[in-house]
């Protein structure tokens, strides 16, 4: 039962290590999902990686001053 | 984007594997190679039916909504590797230790007075964890490229270095650069990610296929000035 219970713990923190960035993933590809139509198609895919760019950026930084703070 | 898989599938699987490698180590020196190496082999069976399960169905799978599933799941995984990577190369986290975690595991069954069976089970438990993350990536990148072939020749040729590796060290395989690794995999399947929630959402990229050449980069460039921004942060302290 464990081996499941650990597998499964893995699994779930393989994608959700750290919920303020899969907060912001999803937002950005939801945007992204629901402006597709808005934006000239050559600059849709440059957006896209923009954003993400972004997100990992916030993401590493806000991590970065909490070890500081600590 | 055959040739970016199989790299991609290999040198994720390389660091799992070199982890798992160092419990099946610490499991072979307190308990003998007999029970190790059953323990390991029962994992790998467990690891490559999932694949025989799933991996077909899935890269027979080819619309919108798949593709944005799929993408965002490699997008997360990559972007998490992509962070703890720039958080090690700018000091803020400690770099993995295979040496350390080779004595806590050996220090874990001799303080247990542990038998075959108990090392036996740690080197399947090993195994299995760290091979999770080699399933989800052939499945996934199987998955975005259509054909299952290139992931599962990366990670079985990850696979018969690590084994080829661990044969001739012996011991814990320390001098592997695993942050570097771990670099490059998470700018790969990041830009893995990007591509195909992209393609799940209707996104045409400008060069095709080529895009994840650029994407790559892209990711890089963008990783680099986080390890220098991570690293001023810290240092401000």
């Amino acid at each position: 039962m464990n081996v499941i219970k650990n597998a499964l713990a893995e699994l779930y923190s393989m994608f959700v290590d750290d919920p303020f960035l899969v907060s912001l993933v999803l937002i950005w590809t939801a945007i992204c999902y629901l402006g597709r139509h808005a934006v000239p198609s050559n600059i849709a895919g440059p957006a896209l990686f923009l954003g993400f760019a972004v997100v990992l950026a916030a993401s590493t930084l806000r991590k970065a001053r909490s070890v500081r703070r600590k | 984007m055959t040739w970016s898989a199989i790299i991609a599938a290999f040198l994720a699987s390389f660091v799992e594997l070199v982890e798992a490698l160092t419990i099946v180590l610490a499991a072979a020196t307190v308990s003998g190679w007999r029970a190790a190496l059953g323990g390991a082999t029962a994992a790998a069976g467990v690891l490559a039916v999932l694949i025989a399960i799933f991996g077909p169905h899935l890269a027979r799978i080819d619309t919108p909504v798949f593709h944005l599933i799929v993408g965002t799941l490699l997008l997360l995984f990559g972007l998490r590797w992509l962070k703890k990577a720039i958080l090690r190369s700018a000091g803020v986290l400690k770099m993995h230790d295979e040496a350390a975690e080779f004595t806590e595991s050996t220090d874990r069954l001799r303080s247990e007075n542990a038998g075959a069976s108990a090392a036996a089970l740690m080197a399947f438990n090993g195994v299995l964890i760290e091979g999770i993350e080699v399933v989800f990536i052939v499945l996934a990148v199987g998955a975005s490229t259509r054909s299952l072939w290139p992931p599962v020749i990366g990670a079985a040729a990850a696979a018969v270095s690590v084994i080829l590796l661990g044969l001739i060290a012996r011991h814990p395989l320390t001098r592997i650069p695993e942050n570097a690794l771990k670099f490059a995999v998470g700018v790969l399947i990041s830009s893995f990610g990007t591509f195909w929630v992209g393609e799940g959402i209707g996104i045409a990229w400008p060069w095709g296929d080529y895009s994840l050449i650029v994407l790559s980069i892209s990711y890089a460039v963008v990783a680099a000035i986080g390890v220098a921004s991570a690293r001023s942060t810290v240092r401000q302290s």
